[in-house]
């Protein structure tokens, strides 16, 4: 079901002001309805990498991660986001990936779902879980904040789990 | 029934009669932090006799208030067991993964 995906392209590097994150890769797919998504992967310190999608229409949009764009195609948008993370570990085999399932917000449909335990966050952590293994990650997550880890165990760097809870407290004071 | 214009309602700002209002020391901003309103806060710029000093049964619903009259100061405790800035993920268990995930799917990495 995921195992199909859209053809992507790299499209630009973007270093943030402040550094964090680091970098933001920004990728882009069209889809067979002719959409065009945005794939932003962050690459924060620990060669962490935050994927994170939209469509490119909602790109100014502050609810970009929460809108539906009821186009019915979330196996293959997912299947290409699943693509972008293995070009993504073949080139830095020590990365680390993780994403946060934003809730849905669909004022027509009075739908405002709460942060804790989403529906895309269901999705995602069930399709990490069945396919990545804990030989190459340490699979971690935090239900209330809809927050999923894959944390790479060949990374030599000591102690990084906790290093890397930490670095998201600190530089993101709402997630705690 | 169309309204005249110069019809206002007693409450409207430009009635003239503008509608106490009471501020609070750190109301509206996070309460995830500890706040201490001591002396050098400044006093809010109108209480009506009647009004509590603080919306104390909104704002104890959200985190614990500790007050002390002697020293005049009002301290906002951290939630218990949530320590500030804490961002806590579980790893699970190699049983955790293999129960949770689709079986018929192939492992990619």
């Amino acid at each position: 079901m995921f195992n199909s995906w859209y053809e992507f392209k790299y499209v630009q590097s973007i270093k943030s002001s402040d550094g964090i994150p680091l970098k933001t890769h920004r990728y882009s797919f069209k889809t067979s309805k002719k959409l065009r998504f945005l794939v932003d992967v962050e690459e924060y310190d620990f060669k962490v990498f935050i994927v994170k999608f939209y469509l490119k229409s909602h790109l100014y949009s502050d609810k970009r991660f929460n809108l539906l764009t009821n186009d019915f195609d979330t196996p293959r948008k997912l299947g290409t986001c699943l693509q972008i993370m293995l070009s993504i570990y073949k080139k830095q085999p020590l990365a680390s990936f993780g994403f946060i399932g934003a809730p849905i917000i669909d004022d027509k449909r009075n739908i405002n779902e709460p942060e804790s335990n989403t529906k895309r966050y269901r999705i995602y952590s069930t399709l990490v879980k069945s396919l990545f293994s804990d030989v190459h990650f340490t699979h971690a997550y935090n239900q209330r904040k809809s927050a999923y880890t894959l944390i790479n165990k060949d990374n030599p760097e000591s102690e990084l789990f906790t290093k890397v809870q930490k670095m998201f407290a600190d530089y993101y004071p709402s997630l705690g | 029934m169309a309204v005249s214009k110069k019809h206002r309602e007693p409450d409207s700002p430009k009635s003239g009669i503008s509608k106490p209002t009471t501020q609070v020391s750190g109301a509206g901003k996070s309460l995830d932090k500890k706040r201490v309103a001591g002396p050098h806060r400044k006093s809010a710029a109108y209480v009506p006799e009647s009004s509590a000093p603080f919306p104390a049964t909104v704002l104890e619903k959200v985190v614990d208030i500790s007050c002390d009259a002697d020293t005049n100061t009002v301290t906002f405790l951290d939630t218990p067991g949530i320590a500030e800035n804490e961002f806590e993920l579980t790893i699970l268990t190699k049983e955790e993964l293999e129960n949770s995930r689709i079986k018929a799917y192939s492992y990619i990495l």
